[in-house]
């Protein structure tokens, strides 16, 4: 179920709260709790129901064994267990997701023809699996408290997180859903997380759709895009996977916020990052925070020496690029970031500086490069953009600036369809431009939020934005799945 | 305020402007937007000539834009994406209504039989196509029954659902801000051509020209074949057997598509001999003259890669009445006229 369909914003979402508020008012505060576990198992299997058994053996896997590792046994026989644990989620997301790429890649090496197993991957497994072992790690360092099962399943399962994130930590969930002053309707948290699903809305349905058919058409003809054409793909998929993701995390904290539950910030503005470290301060802030817990600090982080942080830099970031996807064109996206990251590192030991714009704009063309090779399906896609990108493919313009700078035709620029590989309008260097002025200048959403009041200022906000997302869905676009759901 | 009633109040507004913002779009969309779409405008002037045509087109947007026979008799019944099935469900219907031509050109080109047609929305066909022909559709076009779905909203909802609906909203500013000066846009001549608007096409360079027919040419035949779907073959000649068991004279007409077109047709599509063959077997085996304007036109003609524009749609009209003049006139006794053009 999407956050941005009719049958989640006007079934499932009320219907949710009301009856999970009703049970609580009657003072069946485990009935609401069960009810609310099932509703996200409702939730989630409303894609796919089949995959609704390994969620569920998932969390009892991982909730008893998560017992065991904070018992009294030995330390021997904890870790060993721990090691298990891992190892089972591990192989488990290995199985689904990176199955088919491994068995791809030995077909090419051995040239032989292993069938491919086509699996669908169940959705959201990077997102609950890495929850997981970190409730599994933490367990065994008695950094977890006791809690029961049905608070461990919402901790897992509870809707507006599950699918997509933000990646939740145990210690900021399990008090959350165990507290009883959560367990009564707060109009204060209400209104608020309406005004944020609104605004994530609006950023889902008007933004990021409205760059989806540019991005999906310059993709698809990626051997014949000009110079314009591949730059305006590109920053368009820098601005949908940004207003997507961001647009989705809103509508997730908006919605969990009306339950009384505070979900961690994802985004603080990472188009504004004016280094690549910053940036991922700001993007996916609880993938960074897992990756830096988890993977990072246990391979001995920035303690062994400047050589050893940079190698754990490369290899966290080059770990944090497979996460995302089985293939190559992930891999080498985390190449990039590892390399960026470990530039950056070494640069600021050096104690060179950089001119503040200077800095954002090299930050934010890095990044839209290599969110090229995020978006494309093979690494030749990937090239054949990054080639127009550099003008290979030639350099079109109007054919109505034809008579003004005829002159540019002796440097080869022609004239002809400006932007007609990616289907788009004329509009959009403007949309782009605004976009970019966007998401570097104004505040964000968390920013925003901050602010809220109940007053007429913020309730013509959330009309606007709540109208207008109404009519892009009902007459101007089709609503796409969101980009974070493969992974 | 307090919260509650900010929740309340929004959720009261809301409700409201949603609501006002369907019936107002709907109420100007039937009693504004309905009269300049194309379709309607097109069904209107089949309607009006009616019992007056002698002669007759079918075909899918090729012929519907690219055949301009300026004559009081000669009605266009061909529509964009129109396929073999479209076209005898039309002929059948108009004929139940009263058509009665003297002559049918027939279109005799790949695009009515390619693959991409599958993709076509046909809900505004349910109108008229009978239900035995339509449900034939069914096993090879699966958004039919995406068409039947639709077609219940067809009556209360019918602009929003189709192609205006995504410049809806542009049309209504223009409208709100000078309702007096607020052009219809009919783009259908009086006999059913299409008119298609001045395009850039004539002054692009060659280059450019085979970038966007190799374009158009991935997207009509995405898998570098033409595959002749033996449920549009059986309808091709069921319109020739109708056509012939009343006495309506066939005529298969080639349509005119550009240099580019062709030269990637035969690089990147691979049987297109195959169809070509296709068609002339037809000729032979039915008897039907066959007259191919394929290669006649050049690049100053077009309006895109493989539609005529509209004066050139006229000079075709008139190589194609002199034909009739010359050949079939008096043959079948068109009261067409003949003087020199």
């Amino acid at each position: 179920m999407l956050f941005s369909s009719i049958i989640y914003i006007f079934i499932f979402l009320p219907f949710t709260f009301f009856v999970y508020f009703h049970l609580h008012k009657k003072r069946n505060n485990t009935a609401a709790r069960v009810f609310l576990v099932l509703a996200s198992m409702f939730f989630y299997g409303w894609w796919n129901p089949i995959y609704l058994p390994i969620i569920i053996s998932s969390m009892v896997f991982n909730y008893y064994l998560g017992e065991f590792v904070s018992s009294n046994k030995p330390k021997h026989r904890r870790k060993l267990m721990l090691t298990f644990g891992i190892s089972v989620n591990l192989l488990a997301l290995a199985y689904f997701k990176y199955m088919d790429f491994f068995i791809q890649n030995l077909n090419f090496i051995s040239n032989s023809s292993i069938n491919l197993l086509h699996l669908a991957l169940p959705l959201a497994i990077s997102f609950f699996t890495f929850q997981q072992i970190a409730f599994l790690v933490d367990s065994y360092k008695s950094k977890v408290k006791e809690y029961d099962f049905l608070t461990y399943a919402l901790f897992v399962s509870f809707f507006p997180q599950l699918i997509a994130g933000p990646i939740v930590h145990h210690k900021e969930m399990m008090p959350q859903f165990a507290s009883t002053s959560n367990y009564i309707k707060r109009y204060r948290n209400i209104s608020l997380g309406i005004f944020i699903f609104c605004i994530g809305l609006f950023k889902k349905i008007v933004i990021a759709d409205s760059f989806s058919p540019i991005v999906s058409h310059g993709f698809d003809h990626s051997s014949t895009l000009t110079f314009f054409e591949s730059w305006f793909t590109s920053l368009s998929y820098t601005m949908q996977i940004y207003f997507d993701f961001s647009g989705y995390t809103d509508m997730a904290i908006g919605s969990a916020l009306i339950f009384n539950i505070k979900l961690p910030i994802n985004f603080n503005s990472p188009y504004k990052a004016t280094n690549i470290q910053e940036f991922w301060q700001r993007w996916h802030i609880t993938l960074s925070r897992f990756l830096r817990d988890y993977i990072y600090i246990p391979l001995g982080g920035n303690r062994k020496g400047n050589i050893k942080t940079y190698s754990n830099l490369f290899l966290t970031f080059l770990i944090g690029g497979i996460w995302h996807g089985a293939g190559w064109t992930f891999f080498v996206w985390g190449i990039l970031h590892g390399f960026a990251t470990v530039i950056h590192k070494a640069w600021a030991v050096l104690g060179f500086k950089l001119n503040k714009y200077i800095a954002w704009f090299i930050t934010f063309n890095f990044i839209n490069i290599t969110w090229v090779f995020f978006r494309a399906h093979s690494w030749e896609d990937a090239f054949k953009v990054l080639k127009g990108m550099i003008g290979l493919n030639g350099i079109t313009l109007p054919t109505n600036l034809q008579e003004k700078l005829s002159f540019l035709s002796v440097y080869g620029i022609d004239f002809g369809r400006f932007v007609s590989n990616i289907n788009s309008s004329s509009y959009l260097p403007l949309y782009l431009l605004l976009s970019i002025i966007f998401v570097a200048t104004l505040p964000n959403s968390n920013e925003i939020s901050k602010r809220f009041a109940p007053n007429l200022f913020f309730m013509l906000w959330m009309l606007i934005i709540a109208f207008t997302s109404f009519i892009f869905a009902m007459y101007l676009n089709v609503t796409s799945e969101f980009i974070y759901f493969q992974f | 305020m307090k919260h509650k009633n900010f929740i309340i109040t929004f959720f009261l507004a809301l409700l409201t402007t949603m609501t006002v913002n369907i019936i107002g779009l709907e109420y100007f969309s039937q009693k504004i937007l309905v009269r300049s779409d194309n379709f309607i405008n097109h069904l209107k002037t089949i309607e009006k000539k009616l019992t007056t045509t002698e002669i007759i087109a079918l075909g899918d947007s090729h012929l519907s834009r690219g055949l301009n026979i300026k004559s009081d008799n000669y009605l266009n019944l061909a529509f964009p994406s129109d396929n073999t099935v479209i076209m005898y469900s039309k002929l059948e219907y108009f004929y139940k209504k009263g058509l009665r031509p003297k002559v049918l050109l027939l279109q005799a080109d790949y695009h009515m039989f390619t693959a991409y047609r599958e993709k076509f929305d046909y809900s505004k066909y349910l109108s008229f196509i009978n239900d035995d022909s339509f449900n034939k559709i069914d096993e090879f076009y699966p958004n039919t029954e995406i068409a039947k779905e639709r077609s219940l909203f067809n009556i209360p909802l019918y602009q929003m659902r189709t192609d205006v609906a995504s410049n809806i909203y542009k049309v209504v500013l223009k409208y709100i801000q000078n309702p007096e000066k607020f052009k219809f846009r009919n783009n259908i001549s009086s006999n059913g051509t299409i008119i298609s608007k001045k395009s850039d096409w004539p002054n692009f360079k060659r280059k450019h020209r085979l970038i966007e027919s190799s374009k158009r040419i991935k997207e009509q035949f995405p898998s570098g074949k033409i595959d002749l779907v033996n449920i549009l073959d059986n309808y091709y000649q069921k319109i020739i057997q109708f056509a012939k068991q009343r006495n309506i004279r066939v005529i298969m007409v080639s349509m005119p598509i550009s240099k580019e077109y062709i030269h990637n047709m035969s690089k990147e599509v691979s049987d297109t001999k195959k169809l070509n063959n296709y068609f002339k077997d037809i000729s032979k085996k039915e008897k039907i003259e066959f007259l191919n304007y394929r290669h006649k036109f050049n690049n100053h003609n077009f309006y895109d890669q493989d539609h005529l524009d509209y004066e050139s749609s006229t000079v075709l009209g008139n190589m194609l009445l002199l034909h009739l003049c010359q050949h079939e006139a008096k043959l079948i006794e068109l009261n067409i006229s003949c003087e020199k053009r």
